[in-house]
């Protein structure tokens, strides 16, 4: 348990900013961006950042932090020094991400950890991630067969058992394969090697749905179906989600239906 | 009012009423945004465009890293990752 620092009032809160411009933002975000005296932002799109730079007076994109052929990892250590050197000047600090900055996000999670070892106030607001406008999008619910979601490269990195009765959601699917968290896009050639992964659990002709939300109101989400062995090749951008159905229903357990109902009956 | 505030006030409305919303961004914009046209709206806006996106590595600690993480805890490389 840590005290608040008592050299400063410094303190920062990592808001999500949804994903589409005007429809997403909830008032407690906005209120905290407008509020601030200093907004660092990670937007979705030019047009977005410049929404949020109209809100408050001292606006700085995060965007200059990365760089071609510059580890991420490396990004993210950066945005978490320029955020906490303000919240060490005493400053309240706003951390505006897109979507929710709490998923599949480092630096929110990491300068409010860092935050609050040193003493400073720290808080995280949700946002609507991708993944919430996914289910509203695709027609789907993760309470109807189960749902696993990985970032890709982290799955072919460190493999796990696919449950092919769920629904398997990969995200960074764009950068499949690249062990150095550097690159824009991957070639076909590390792709395939998601596509051999895969092929292990799924068919060829398995139905799967490309899918990016909208940034921009009156936009329509990319929603495209196909089939595991067009994956390679397929058009993917960095907001480019993998979503595969189950492959079948899943499996029922009789004996253990038989004890429930044998205790539903008994009492 | 800006063109930005007019997209803000269009992303407050639903699919089937926001004929005005578009009225209000102007000829170019509206006809950009019924084209779904994400490069020409960047550049009526004069917006910065292929930003990065990617939030988070795919791993937490690349070989040859020898920098702790920010926060000075054990890697709870799992943090951050799983949906909330």
């Amino acid at each position: 348990m840590t005290t608040e620092n008592e050299s400063g009032r410094g303190s920062i809160t990592c808001v999500g900013i949804g994903m589409t411009l005007g429809a997403h933002l909830t008032p407690q975000a906005r209120h905290c961006i407008v509020n601030a005296d200093v907004v660092f932002v990670a937007a979705s799109s030019g047009i977005v950042e410049q929404w949020i730079e109209q809100m408050n007076d001292d606006v700085r994109s995060l965007q200059g932090f990365y760089g071609d052929g510059k580890s991420r990892n490396q990004t993210y250590r950066e945005m978490v020094d320029a955020m906490m050197i303000q919240v060490r000047a005493g400053k309240s600090v706003c951390g505006a991400f897109y979507g929710h900055p709490g998923v599949f996000a480092q630096a929110p999670h990491r300068v409010i950890a860092l935050a609050r070892k040193e003493g400073y106030r720290a808080a995280m607001l949700p946002g609507i991630s991708a993944e919430d406008c996914l289910w509203a999008d695709l027609g789907l619910d993760p309470g109807k067969t189960g749902c696993q979601q990985y970032e890709t490269s982290q799955l072919l990195m460190t493999p796990r058992p696919l449950d092919t009765a769920a629904l398997l959601i990969l995200w960074q699917v764009c950068v499949a394969g690249d062990l150095t968290s550097s690159l824009r896009s991957t070639t076909a050639w590390a792709r395939q090697q998601l596509v051999n992964h895969l092929s292990h659990h799924y068919p060829a002709c398995h139905s799967m749905i490309l899918y990016e939300a909208a940034v921009l109101p009156a936009f329509a989400p990319r929603i495209e179906h196909i089939t595991l062995a067009d994956l390679a090749l397929a058009t993917l951008r960095q907001e480019t989600t993998l979503v595969v159905p189950p492959l079948h229903p899943p499996p029922r357990d009789d004996r253990a239906y038989a004890r429930l109902k044998a205790i539903a009956d008994a009492f | 009012m800006n063109l930005l505030e007019a997209i803000e006030m269009l992303g407050e409305r639903s699919g089937t009423d926001r004929q005005p919303e578009l009225e209000m961004l102007g000829p170019e914009l509206k006809k950009a945004f019924e084209q779904q046209d994400m490069a020409e709206v960047e550049r009526i806006l004069g917006s910065r465009s292929n930003l990065m996106m990617l939030l988070i590595p795919a791993d937490d600690d690349e070989p040859g890293d020898t920098q702790p993480d920010d926060d000075g805890d054990e890697d709870t490389p799992e943090k951050g990752r799983l949906a909330g």
